[in-house]
Order: structure tokens, then C-alpha cells, then sequence
């Protein structure tokens, strides 16, 4: 085995022995993702808020997977709630564009009557 | 007993069929998905996400060939199913900004359509306006000319007649001796002259005419009488040639009916033989 390798076996094994498990590498921008959609409003639109509930969720899911030392499930929950965030910004930033069409479309048929 | 071993077998078979096919419910959802997002309309606004939620699906198929029902399957799938439906929303926003630009676009457009209309009207107000001013210039000048005219009318008047008010209204009171050789009733070329003004002046005016002839009381009331109508009638008629509407003008012949002077005295019949020409007053019209 290449000295690197053996490099790698060992930080493993020091990283398996630690008593604290160290988040994901995508929980960082999974946490970014719902903070975005929050700020855009996601609350006030249903469906953007069921996304959004639901990447909270996963993302605690993914905390206590860590937790437990399951590190390669934790990364799968943290994409799961990092999908259901950007699927929640999305979702509102669609609802808020259609709404302004909308009022963009009565303006026009308000000045054609003039 | 040989039913054991047959049952174990089946059991066996069972789980080891299980393990082998049956994608996980997940998975089917993120089939269904991605397919729904591949046809929709929408999907042609946002072809990476729609490639995107591909390789989701791909990676989720692949866990499935691999590890089948496992935990990494299931969220392979979920995250692929979001991907599909990611493809789909964005596809909406894309389409709503299009349409969005589009509205603004057509505001904009209908605005400056507007916009030129108000200007064009405003341009045309603005002209006929300067046409309206012109003819007022235009009024107002003929205006002038017109009280210019009658004043210097009225002014030669004064200088030819006497002009005063009473209550039939504006009286001109001509001079016979000045209009008639004594006895006649043709008018001479001085009373032709002279009634020339006053027909100028009574043009500049719409009101009803009365030519009443005068005598002095010599001779007899049949005589003075008709040489006081036949000296109307020939003043009228020379106001009408003068432009004067003929239907304005009432010739009476008063004879020495209504004296304004003594018939003793040569001065007080030169002025009672006279042609008055009243302008009646509108009112007794």
C-alpha cells in the first residue's frame, strides 16, 4: 500500500474513532438554499412551504444521522432537503413572476382602453 | 414431512425475486416525474433542468441496479423526483418572464401609440386654434373698419343733417331746399351727394327705415301732400339704389301735417319743408 493510501486508512480510522461526527460537506449550501427560500417568502405560498418544511426536515434527519456516525446517509438526507429547498425557492419565485404578469397583462388591457 | 422444505423453498424464491426486481415506490414516482417533465410544454423553456433531473434519474436506476430497496435508492429517487418537478416550475418561470417582457413591451408600445395620438391631437388643437385667432384678428379688423365707417357716416351726417333722438328713435332731418328744386321731386346733385353718405350710414345699421316728406302749408293740403309722398318715394328709391334693402324702408308722405317751425315767418316754412328719415327704434320694430 502507497504511503498515500496508508495516509488515507489512518485519518479514516481517526475520523471513525472521533467522538464528535462532523456535518456533511453539502450540508453548508443545503442550509444556504432553505435560508434563501425563507427570505424570498416561501412561507406565504402552500406548496413552496411544504418544500420548505420538508428540507428542514431532512436536513434534522440529516444532523441526527451524523449524529449516529452514518455519515453516508446523512450526505443523502442533506441532498434530499437541499432538492426540497431549491424546489421551495423555485416554487415562489415562479408564484411571484406569474403575478406580475398578471399585473403587467391588466395594465396593458387598461391603457388599450383608454 | 416434505411440506417444510416446499414451504422454505417458496419463501426463498419469494424474497430472492423480491430482491431482485421491483424498483422501490420512489423510484417509480421520480419515472413518472422526469416523464411528465420530458412532455411538458414547459419543458421546452428548461432543457438543462431537464437534463439534470436525467442524470438524477440515471444515478437513482443505477443505486437501484446495484443495491436494490436501499436507503440509497429511495433517496436517489426522491431527489430525481424533485429534480423532474424542478424542471417543470422553472420551465413556468421562464415562460411567465417571457410573457412578462412580452406585457411590458406591448405596454410600452401602447403608450407611445398613446402618447403620439395626445401629441397629435394637441398639435391640431393648437392649430385650429391659430386659425380661430387669425379669424378673430380678422373679425375684429373688419369690425374696426365697420365702426371707423359708420362713425365717419355719422360724422358726415351731422355735417349735412340734423340728427337728433326722439321717440320714434334716430331722426335725420334734411334740409327740401338742399334735396328739391321748389314744386319737384327730383333730386338734385347735391341731395344725391348727400343722401350718398347717409345711405353709407344706414347700411352700417339693420334697423327699420321711415322716409316721411314735409311741406310747408302754402298751397293746397291735396297738392303738399302728394309733392310730400312723391319726395319720400324718390329718397327711398335713391337709398335703395345706394344699397340700401328696399324691404327696411317705408316712404310717407306728411304734407304740412306736422310742422316743426311757423309757416309765417320765410324761415319757419324753409324749415318745416324737410324729408325726415327716422331710424326706428328697435324695440318698435
Amino acid at each position: 500500500m502507497s504511503l498515500l493510501g496508508r495516509a488515507l486508512v489512518v485519518s479514516g480510522l481517526l475520523a471513525a474513532c472521533s467522538t464528535s461526527h462532523p456535518l456533511p460537506a453539502n450540508y453548508a449550501p443545503t442550509e444556504a438554499a432553505i435560508s434563501a427560500a425563507d427570505a424570498i417568502g416561501a412561507q406565504q405560498d402552500p406548496r413552496a412551504a411544504l418544500h420548505l418544511k420538508m428540507a428542514r426536515d431532512q436536513l434534522a434527519e440529516a444532523q441526527t444521522l451524523t449524529q449516529k456516525g452514518d455519515s453516508d446517509k446523512a450526505v443523502l438526507a442533506c441532498d434530499r432537503a437541499r432538492t426540497d429547498a431549491e424546489l421551495a425557492l423555485m416554487v415562489k419565485r415562479e408564484s411571484d413572476a406569474r403575478n406580475e404578469t398578471n399585473q403587467s397583462k391588466a395594465a396593458v388591457e387598461r391603457l388599450g382602453t383608454q | 414431512m416434505k411440506t417444510i422444505p416446499i414451504a422454505i423453498s417458496l419463501v426463498s424464491l419469494a424474497a430472492a425475486a423480491c430482491g431482485t426486481t421491483g424498483p422501490t415506490p420512489q423510484l417509480l414516482d421520480a419515472r413518472r416525474a422526469y416523464d411528465t417533465a420530458r412532455t411538458s410544454p414547459e419543458a421546452q423553456y428548461s432543457p438543462d433542468r431537464v437534463l439534470e433531473a436525467k442524470q438524477a434519474l440515471d444515478r437513482a436506476e443505477y443505486a437501484h441496479k446495484e443495491n436494490p430497496g436501499s436507503f440509497q435508492e429511495k433517496s436517489l429517487a426522491y431527489v430525481a423526483e424533485r429534480r423532474a418537478e424542478l424542471a417543470v416550475v422553472y420551465g413556468d418561470y421562464e415562460r411567465d418572464v417571457k410573457a412578462h417582457e412580452a406585457a411590458d413591451a406591448q405596454y410600452k408600445t401602447r403608450e407611445d401609440q398613446l402618447r403620439r395620438e395626445a401629441q397629435g391631437e394637441a398639435a391640431e388643437t393648437r392649430r385650429e386654434l391659430q386659425g380661430t385667432r387669425a379669424e378673430l384678428g380678422t373679425v375684429q379688423g373688419d369690425l374696426k373698419d365697420a365702426q371707423r365707417t359708420a362713425a365717419a357716416a355719422v360724422a358726415s351726417l351731422h355735417q349735412i343733417a340734423n340728427v337728433k333722438e326722439d321717440a320714434r328713435g334716430t331722426v335725420i332731418t334734411l334740409d327740401g331746399s338742399v334735396l328739391f328744386v321748389t314744386g319737384k321731386s327730383e333730386l338734385t346733385p347735391l341731395a344725391e351727394q348727400k343722401l350718398a353718405d347717409v345711405a353709407k350710414a344706414l347700411n352700417q345699421t339693420d334697423q327699420n327705415i321711415t322716409i316721411e316728406g314735409h311741406t310747408d302749408s302754402q298751397g293746397s293740403d291735396a297738392t303738399n301732400l302728394r309733392l310730400s309722398q312723391d319726395r319720400a318715394d324718390a329718397v327711398r328709391s335713391y337709398l335703395v339704389q345706394q344699397g340700401v334693402p328696399g324691404d327696411r324702408i317705408t316712404a310717407i308722405g306728411k304734407g304740412k301735417a306736422d310742422p316743426i317751425a311757423s309757416n309765417d315767418t320765410p324761415e319757419g316754412r324753409a324749415n318745416n319743408r324737410r324729408v325726415e328719415i327716422v331710424l326706428q327704434k328697435k324695440s318698435a320694430q
